[in-house]
């Protein structure tokens, strides 16, 4: 009997233990930490909670590698402020603090563009995301950067410095102190490499330069015909305010067609669409003249719109060092500041929205596709071996054929319309050695000139740079590789058998678009289009139509203007789209005497804000969406049918603005012949029966904002549900997508400036900085960012100083 | 210092060695020597073993806790389907009740074998 309880209860014990080493599945391919290590108080989770109360005592650390000491004092905001005698230094110590505080981060980012998550989350769904990343080629092309980047010595010199000074956190490491996410996800950090920066580069031109729709515009244009295409899909928006001006096309010469292709009035009707995608990383940035401010000094305003994550995109730091006094905001994983400013200057940026991504379809020359023709001559294909790591020490092999435009990222899928199509991006030709040191030569610009020499070596994504100096200069720069394109290529997939397909190289670098100084007082951009059309090169891409305008129209009735007034252009929620299209539809829908109803009265009254309160913007959102969906009626989609493209909202509302009988109105369901009246009427009436099933609630609530963990790991988001702003508003906030720092630099005697972002300087969800600046930036609130002169300057600011010297065993 | 407390405290002291990097299971097997050096009934022994093992991991993960003004328990238990904070500590007392005990019981059951013998 003894033997038997002993048993039973040692079992039980040796269970417990066993149970509580393993990994439990949680539904959707994901796992919950193993309980054991995850809940021991002394390694698990609890080691990351941080004090609330910082200590306030100094530190001191020694690294290795370092020449003189570095200073770092911490503020209230846990924004680190580096003062060293060379700039190694502080770029050393840069990638220490960076990685205490976003080392996961920067593990995980790194990993995503390389194609390794598999190794360390091994689910089919990673897997899969690998094979595609590395079958696009960005980890080959963030070698190839790499090996540019490192011809330079002093490139090179910085990129160690800050691996370097990365690894010196990591070699701390132990279990215990792992950051939280890998102790939730079950996996431990590896040492930072110089080509992990040259992947997060490469991730942010995914990000911002991957954009193209080749097949869909290809499919799109067989389904329409040229003229029909061509006039829903014009190059050009005519009501477009172009980044730097000149003759916009006349609008009156849109092209216009009568005619719907019969093969869309027959068929399967498809399902409903929805409305297109708004832009989704877009961003504001101008400068002001002086002439403008009411300080007689220009004034500096950016805010990058990107997908809203946590741990937050930026890391913001200060960097003072006898040459260089800059603050701003840096990615983790690369040294510098990327949007900042200095004593003389300060510089942002936007993305350019330029198609800078084709496909070309490949002519083989043999049954087994190992050869194709190039200009008739065959061609051999380079194959590429992919070992992918999945965890628990698989390896999956992937070979992906090489042509000289590019991977043919869906060779292996033979149903796949691009199966035999070979991808070209600007983002896979090396890098321009100096590509690193852009930033850090922009921390040390004081004027035009030196803000040109330094942006010259910046090449993907093409990015709209502005500036301003203490001085008085403003100025934009349109700034990255530019495709030389024959007019009309890019939007379509191409010809792959003729080398003059091709680019014809990428567009001097002094014909790129810049202005400095113009009459208006102001240089400014929203990504929309570069230029006017009169601009010598051909170029297309996505351009935004309405954030442009209006800054514009902002900008040009500003005068006497203060980080006050550029503030309330960054969050202004006002959308010239839901104006110009709510506009159109109410005349149409007072044009057939639909009145007295609850709905239109508060449409009326609707000013045209996306305020977090109001009704109005999702009733007009519910009304257009129907709208859109009835007049493009024509367009088969669902999962059955290919990709298409679909008219942007401007083509469309230009239509209900003076084309009201274009055949595109009429609605298939019917044997009438419907006009735009009619479907704006019946839109209504869908929208009405809408709201009976389903009440409006503030705009708010119905469009929350999701900022989302990095890794989607449920409880370390946030969900925000006061937020204002719309894509097509200034205050661009999506669902997932928007301002991910909102900064204003006042260019005076002293420089100061304000700036926010939602989340907070630390990476660990355990820490209150965590994400401290989320409800000042929720509710449009900025922090005055504490720029110093030197290190002995007081401030009730500063929470703690770290003194960072050179490792004792190197000073023997 | 009565039996029952000394046991408790001695298990309790056993949990701490994690404070030393000692691993987490090792609470299980030092609360087992606990039990055959300082033998109680089985039923206490179960019991004070729990205790012990509780109080050792829940005054641990309050010592942090508590200066963290609960941000972390807060966000585990989110992540974990919703629980409270307050969940959050007694479900790490309860693993550390879970080793203290069973491995106590453990310890005093196999004292029993080795007695008998």
């Amino acid at each position: 009997m003894r033997k038997l309880r002993f048993t039973v209860v040692f079992a039980l014990l040796i269970c417990l233990i066993w149970g509580m080493y393993q990994r439990l599945p949680a539904g959707g391919g994901k796992e919950l930490p193993a309980l054991g290590p995850f809940f021991n108080p002394f390694s698990g989770f609890w080691q990351n909670a941080t004090a609330v109360a910082q200590s306030g005592a100094d530190q001191a650390l020694a690294l290795p590698g370092l020449g003189e000491a570095v200073d770092v004092l911490l503020d209230d905001m846990m924004v680190p402020h580096l003062f060293a005698d060379r700039m190694e230094d502080a770029v050393r110590v840069q990638g220490y603090l960076t990685a205490r505080d976003r080392l996961w981060q920067m593990d995980m980012s790194s990993r995503k563009t390389a194609g390794r998550l598999a190794e360390v989350l091994g689910t089919p769904q990673m897997v899969e995301l690998d094979r595609m990343t590395r079958r696009q080629g960005y980890a080959w092309a963030a070698a190839r950067d790499l090996v540019s980047w490192e011809s330079n010595p002093e490139v090179k010199a910085m990129l160690d410095a800050y691996t370097e000074g990365v690894n010196a956190y990591v070699r701390t490491l132990t279990p215990a102190n792992y950051p939280l996410e890998y102790k939730i996800l079950g996996f431990a950090p590896e040492p930072w490499t110089n080509l992990k920066s040259a992947l997060i580069a490469q991730g942010m031109a995914e990000v911002l330069a991957r954009k193209e729709f080749d097949l869909a515009a290809t499919q799109t244009l067989d389904m329409l015909g040229k003229p029909v295409y061509e006039a829903l899909f014009p190059d050009w928006n005519p009501k477009q305010r172009p980044i730097i001006g000149g003759a916009l096309p006349d609008r009156q010469a849109l092209p216009l067609t009568r005619s719907v292709p019969e093969s869309m009035r027959t068929g399967d009707a498809g399902t409903r669409l929805g409305a297109p995608d708004e832009y989704s990383v877009g961003s504001n940035n101008w400068a002001l003249a002086g002439a403008r401010s009411s300080s007689g000094r220009p004034i500096l305003a950016n805010d990058p719109h990107l997908n809203l994550t946590l741990p937050s995109i930026w890391y913001a730091v200060q960097i003072h060092t006898p040459k260089v006094n800059v603050y701003g905001v840096s990615l983790p994983g690369i040294p510098g500041v990327v949007i900042g400013f200095n004593e003389h200057m300060a510089w942002g940026i936007t993305n350019g929205g330029h198609d800078v991504a084709d496909w070309y379809k490949i002519r083989w020359a043999d049954a087994d596709k190992r050869t194709y023709l190039l200009d008739e001559e065959p061609t051999a294909v380079e194959f590429r071996v992919e070992q992918i790591g999945v965890r628990g020490g698989h390896v999956q092999t992937d070979t992906v054929p090489y042509t000289v435009w590019g991977p043919m990222a869906y060779a292996h899928d033979q149903d796949h319309p691009l199966c035999d199509y070979a991808f070209r991006w600007a983002s896979h030709d090396a890098s321009e050695p100096d590509y690193v040191l852009v930033f850090l030569r922009l921390a040390m610009g004081r004027n035009w000139s030196d803000f040109r020499e330094a942006i010259a070596h910046f090449d993907v994504p093409i990015q709209n740079f502005v500036m301003a100096t203490r001085e008085g200069t403003i100025g934009i720069q349109i700034q990255g590789r530019w495709p030389v394109r024959a007019p009309g290529t890019g939007r379509f997939l191409q010809d792959g058998s003729l080398r003059s397909s091709g680019w014809a190289g990428y567009i001097a670098q002094d014909q790129l678009p810049v202005q400095k100084n113009p009459d208006q007082g102001f240089v400014f951009s929203a990504n929309q289009h570069s230029t006017a059309p009169d601009y010598p090169f051909y170029y297309t891409g996505s351009f935004e139509d309405w954030r442009g305008r209006h800054l514009y129209d902002r900008l040009m009735h500003t005068s006497g203007g203060t980080l006050d007034s550029m503030a309330s252009i960054q969050l202004d929620n006002y959308s010239l789209r839901a104006a110009e299209a709510l506009q159109a539809m109410l005349n149409l829908l007072d044009r057939r005497g639909v009145t007295g109803h609850p709905v239109l009265d508060t449409l009326r009254a609707w000013d045209f804000r996306y305020e977090p309160h109001a009704y109005a913007p999702v009733l007009f959102e519910v009304w257009y969406d129907y709208l859109y969906g009835l007049t493009w009626d024509e367009w088969p989609s669902g999962p059955d049918h290919p990709a298409r493209q679909t008219p942007e909202d401007w083509r469309l509302i230009d239509m209900l603005e003076r084309d009201t009988s274009h055949p595109f109105f009429d609605l298939r369901a019917t044997p009438h012949k419907e006009s735009a009246g009619d479907v704006v009427h019946a839109a209504f009436d869908s929208l009405t029966m809408h709201i009976e099933a389903h009440p409006a609630r503030p705009w708010g609530q119905h469009r929350t904002v999701e900022i989302r963990h990095m890794a989607r790991i449920p409880g370390l988001g946030r969900s925000l549900q006061h937020v204002g702003g719309h894509g097509s508003a200034l205050n661009a906030q999506k669902e997932t997508h928007g301002p991910s720092w909102r900064m204003l630099v006042a260019l005076e005697d002293s420089v100061f400036a304000r700036g926010v972002y939602p989340g907070g300087q630390s990476g660990n969800p355990g820490s209150l900085y965590y994400d401290n600046m989320m409800d000042a930036w929720a509710t449009g609130k900025y922090y005055d960012l504490l720029f110093m002169k030197s290190k002995d300057e007081p401030s009730d600011r500063i929470q703690h100083r770290l003194r960072v010297q050179p490792h004792p065993k190197q000073i023997q | 210092m009565n039996k029952p407390l000394r046991f408790t405290a001695l298990v309790f002291l056993s949990g701490c060695t994690g404070y030393f990097g000692a691993p987490w299971w090792l609470l299980a097997p030092l609360s087992g020597i606990v039990a055959l050096t300082s033998p109680l009934s089985q039923r206490r022994t179960l019991v004070w073993g729990f205790v012990g093992g509780a109080l050792s991991w829940l005054s641990a993960a309050l010592m942090l806790h508590i200066p963290n003004e609960g941000i972390l328990a807060h966000r585990i238990g989110n992540m974990l389907g919703g629980l409270s904070p307050v969940a959050v500590l007694l479900a790490t007392a309860t693993l550390g009740g879970l080793l203290g005990g069973l491995g106590a019981a453990s310890g005093r059951l196999l004292g029993d074998l080795i007695m008998k013998k």
